[in-house]
């Protein structure tokens, strides 16, 4: 569902955010449960848990009931937080291939952070994954420089700061370093050459 | 497999819990006295997640991508192994040092 720009109160915002933190929250709160439980349906349909017994069959079956309702309810709450601030935030934007704005009414990212953005398509799925997380650890860090109450050209100043310095250059340093630097060094040297040839 | 002190403390952190990039980053700042930028932390865990040595696990919250890390069974083995290491290092200098 997408969310109908520039229509939201500061109330609206208010209470989205909210809720939004509730959804995080109760992921939070239950997130160790719901992986043992992901993981044991996952035993369950591959065949690993199976049993002869009619005793052990019979537990077995009222633990797989009880783990199905505990994933359901979490669920239900999940959706039921997403139905009431669906209009209002974007969900469809925290999918993987997810777009720094959340709230629809917000301004556009600054621009350090669309660089970053920018930078993760040429990545590899593996530092695309990373690049995006550090997005939203810079969001989070601006946020906290905003709380902390330090300027906005100065808050512009840091993200650029460790959106090029701490985010691009050790992945570009990262990529150089897996593709062998020797073999990079020496086909630059090569090609040095040749040049140098041509030219004298 | 040989650990640098970057990886050491990564490890180190990530040892009993699972944690995700900025609590990392945070910790470390705390417990090393150094910064560390997200760039350096996200591609030493990579590197640790090629040798097996922490397992990886994605999720989302309303900024967008969350990132938690944990040590493997051969993490902890590979920390032990170079607490070991750096501890006997530690001796030899403290042994040598000059009076």
């Amino acid at each position: 569902m997408h969310p109908h720009r520039h229509s939201i109160t500061p109330k609206q915002r208010e209470l989205a955010q909210k809720l939004v933190a509730a959804k995080a929250a109760v992921w939070w709160a239950y997130r160790k449960k719901l992986r043992d439980a992901e993981e044991f349906l996952e035993l369950l349909a591959e065949g690993r848990l199976s049993c002869n017994d009619p005793n052990e069959l019979a537990e077995l079956d009222d633990m797989e009931r009880q783990v199905r309702e505990f994933t359901a309810e979490i669920g239900g709450i999940q959706s039921k937080i997403e139905g009431e601030v669906g209009h209002l935030v974007d969900f469809n934007a925290l999918d993987p291939d997810f777009d720094i704005l959340v709230f629809a009414d917000l301004p556009p990212p600054p621009l350090p952070l669309r660089l970053l953005s920018g930078f993760r398509w040429f990545c590899g799925k593996e530092h695309r994954a990373n690049v995006e997380a550090i997005i939203a650890d810079l969001v989070k860090d601006a946020r906290t420089m905003n709380a902390d109450g330090h300027g906005k050209t100065f808050v512009s100043l840091a993200l650029a700061w460790r959106s090029v310095a701490g985010g691009i250059l050790p992945i570009v340093c990262d990529g150089f370093r897996r593709l062998k630097c020797a073999s990079l060094i020496a086909a630059f040297l090569y090609y040095a050459r040749w040049v140098l040839r041509k030219l004298l | 497999m040989k650990l640098s002190p970057v990886e050491f403390r990564i490890l180190n952190i990530i040892a009993t819990d699972e944690l995700a990039g900025r609590e990392i980053a945070k910790r470390y700042a705390t417990e090393a006295g150094s910064r560390l930028s997200y760039g350096t932390l996200y591609t030493t865990c990579r590197r640790l997640k090629e040798n097996g040595l922490l397992r990886v696990r994605d999720s989302l919250d309303s900024d967008g991508r969350v990132r938690f890390f944990r040590a493997t069974g051969n993490g902890i083995k590979t920390l032990d192994e170079t607490r070991a290491e750096f501890a006997a290092l530690a001796n030899f200098g403290l042994n040598h040092a000059p009076a």
